[in-house]
């Protein structure tokens, strides 16, 4: 968009500068206000939506702020006049928020990791390697998109619970190491890899693992990258499996830890507010450092066709 | 050293075959030209050789030794892909030295190698770039590079040329030739087209639907073409050909075509009597074809000509500037070209000429199995 935008404009006062005529200057001048009227509206617009979905945000961040009795007033008030960042140190520390942060972060990496890794040899398979019923098994793996994790999660309890696994990082990760969603998504980048690729390197003594390695995954960065995300992003805001595997303190997730910290009591209300604030930063942090890799993701697909 | 042999290989793809009962030789050091038209097999059996795929039925030997059952690495030869197969992400020298990252060399003889195969392409300047940043020769060239690091026993090339502009592609092919000689390797060159085909080949084979239709130097084909599927490959504009029965003694024959006769030379009668056909093709190049006014006989360049010819009806003429082809039809609908110098008045179109055959310069061709007829 503003790409177009800014190249109409060079191009509108390019022309403006070359002609003399009285007539066509008011014309271009005309387009030109036109032109730039637009872009405000359209920015006004986008602060409009903007502000409407940051304004909760932005009571989080207040409301983590306040006194307990300030809270609760009305009418709400929207500027802390005294800022009680101690609150933050108390979700950390009473809160547990910090020990709950690490169990996130473990288990969210080992998710992620273990999602992409298998999806990558999944979707290199189905790519590559020729094998009997090569189609009819990936129809199956497509067919688990359509089971909603809620049917199986009876059966996956009781398995982990026969293995011992509540209250384990392993319980809270393994049922989610591998993704029928990841495979495909992957699959379809690496269908778009010309063949000859895989014969140049074939005939070159390339293995399928140096292949993979060298050429198809860093060819790949992009989906690989996005699947990275989106699976973090599943892992992390995961509530109901953890709270039926880990009963347990030291296996609690943030998100779990949240909820019990929101129920305990009223005078807590702002620590709960900062530790959901705590809770989001990590996202924040990961939304920022890859959001281009997010969009280029999403977008993928609506490029290529 | 690097002789490559097919022997009665055949392909099939389900019920489509593509290689069908194929015997080759690639000498050590021959450029020997695969060429056909889309469809043929030619990429079937280069991959054959490569081994990306495995014959249906046959041998397949390299340098003497059966390798049907070899892996593509460890059959000694390199492969330039029709898309050049140059992994993005790496630059020139990353590319150029990827087939030698498998083998046990040491990173200052691998520079070596690499400095020489660019130096050697003209990819100096290029080693630091992406494939993205070249232009098409460029890339070509790389492609290239990459092959001839390996030292194969023999090249394997996929229409490497095809993505080149007209003029690249002249020049390159003089190049490709005189890097081959160099190098002194063996050189299997897959092209549908048949300038590229006469002009690099030291042998060309020409295939039709997955069969071998002639296999020998530029010169022989195009002199002595085995069949009227060759005849009507090799050459532009292609040969004419028409069929019509034989009249006549035996040594003096005569073949009727629509509108007229054409006689026979005494050697040529005996060589159609000898094949005991009855009716027979006869082919004649462009070249061979004059046109002469339907009146006076007068050729369309000016000389003097005969009043015995075909008659004809000019449909159009293509003028090249150096030359010009007159495209005709006889009576019956069979289309005649006639490849005629730039002097003298055009012969303006839709107007009846006659066509003179230069009769020494005869093809002739066995109706039923459009194979040669030789003497
Ligand atoms: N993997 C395949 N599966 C099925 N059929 C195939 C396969 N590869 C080739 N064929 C068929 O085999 C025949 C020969 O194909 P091939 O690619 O060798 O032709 P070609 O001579 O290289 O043609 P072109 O000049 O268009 O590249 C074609 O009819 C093609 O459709
Ligand atoms: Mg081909």
């Amino acid at each position: 968009m503003s790409a177009d935008t800014s190249a109409l404009d060079s191009a509108v006062s390019d022309v403006a500068t070359q002609v003399s005529d009285p007539v066509q200057e008011r014309r271009i001048r005309a387009t030109r206000r036109r032109h730039r009227i637009g872009v405000v509206l359209r920015y006004t617009l986008l602060t409009v939506l903007a502000g409407i979905v940051l304004f909760p945000v932005y009571m989080t961040v207040v409301n983590s702020l306040l006194p307990a009795d300030v809270i609760v007033a009305r009418p709400p008030t929207l500027w802390p006049e005294v800022r009680e960042w101690n609150h933050y140190a108390t979700a950390w520390t009473d809160g547990h928020l910090g020990l709950y942060l690490r169990t996130s972060i473990i288990v969210t990496a080992i998710i992620t990791v273990g999602q992409v890794a298998t999806s990558i040899l999944a979707a290199y398979a189905f790519t590559f390697l020729d094998f009997p019923f090569r189609r009819t098994i990936f129809v199956v793996f497509l067919a688990t998109l359509m089971v909603p994790f809620e049917v199986t999660i009876i059966t996956n309890f009781q398995t982990i619970s026969d293995l011992n696994w509540l209250n384990s990082y392993q319980g809270l990760a393994v049922p989610f190491l591998a993704t029928g969603f990841g495979a495909f998504l992957l699959r379809q980048s690496f269908l778009t890899l010309p063949r000859s690729l895989e014969e140049a390197a074939r005939l070159d003594g390339y293995g399928h693992w140096r292949f993979l390695a060298r050429v198809v995954v860093p060819l790949s960065r992009p989906a690989i990258g996005a699947l990275a995300v989106f699976s973090f992003l599943l892992a992390w805001n995961q509530y109901l499996w953890p709270l039926l595997i880990a009963d347990d303190e030291q296996y609690r997730t943030v998100q779990v830890g949240l909820k019990q910290l929101s129920q305990s009591n009223l005078a807590e209300f702002p620590i709960t507010f900062a530790g959901t604030i705590l809770a989001a930063l990590p996202l924040l942090i990961l939304l920022l450092v890859f959001s281009k890799q997010l969009v280029r993701g999403l977008t993928a697909g609506a490029v290529k066709g | 050293m690097g002789s490559v042999v097919l022997e009665e290989v055949t392909k099939r793809f389900g019920d489509t075959v593509a290689v069908d009962d194929l015997s080759l030789e690639v000498r050590d050091e021959e450029f020997l030209v695969l060429v056909g038209p889309s469809g043929c097999g030619k990429s079937t059996a280069l991959r054959m050789i490569a081994g990306l795929d495995d014959p249906t039925d046959g041998v397949v030997r390299i340098d003497g030794r059966i390798v049907n059952h070899v892996e593509p690495k460890d059959r000694d030869v390199a492969m330039v892909f029709q898309d050049y197969a140059l992994y993005p992400h790496m630059t020139v020298r990353r590319n150029v030295e990827f087939p030698l990252r498998t083998r046990s060399m040491d990173r200052d003889e691998r520079q070596r190698v690499v400095t020489e195969a660019a130096e050697t392409l003209g990819l100096g300047e290029f080693l630091d770039r992406k494939p993205a940043q070249l232009s098409g020769g460029q890339r070509q060239r790389v492609a290239l590079a990459r092959a001839i690091v390996r030292r194969p026993e023999a090249f394997l090339m996929d229409e490497p040329l095809s993505n080149l502009d007209a003029k690249l592609r002249v020049a390159t092919r003089t190049e490709l030739v005189e890097l081959q000689r160099r190098l002194g390797t063996t050189v299997v060159y897959v092209t549908h087209d048949q300038v590229e085909a006469m002009t690099m080949g030291s042998r060309i084979a020409i295939l039709n639907e997955g069969a071998l239709e002639q296999i020998g130097p530029p010169p022989e084909i195009y002199r002595r073409p085995a069949s009227v599927f060759v005849a009507r490959f090799i050459g532009s504009p292609p040969m004419n050909t028409a069929a019509g029965p034989v009249r006549g003694e035996p040594g003096a024959l005569r073949v009727v075509l629509p509108g007229g006769e054409i006689a026979l030379t005494p050697h040529d009668s005996r060589t159609v009597a000898g094949s005991g056909c009855s009716e027979i093709v006869v082919g004649i190049r462009p070249e061979h074809v004059t046109v002469n006014d339907a009146k006076d006989g007068a050729t369309a360049d000016g000389a003097a000509g005969d009043a015995s010819g075909i008659p004809a009806s000019v449909l159009s003429v293509e003028a090249l500037g150096y030359e010009r082809h007159v495209i005709c039809r006889l009576d019956d609908g069979t289309t005649m070209i006639a490849r005629i110098s730039t002097d003298g008045p055009e012969p303006p179109a839709h107007s009846a000429v006659r066509l003179g055959f230069d009769t020494a310069r005869l093809h002739f061709f066995d109706p039923a199995t459009t194979r040669r007829i030789d003497g």
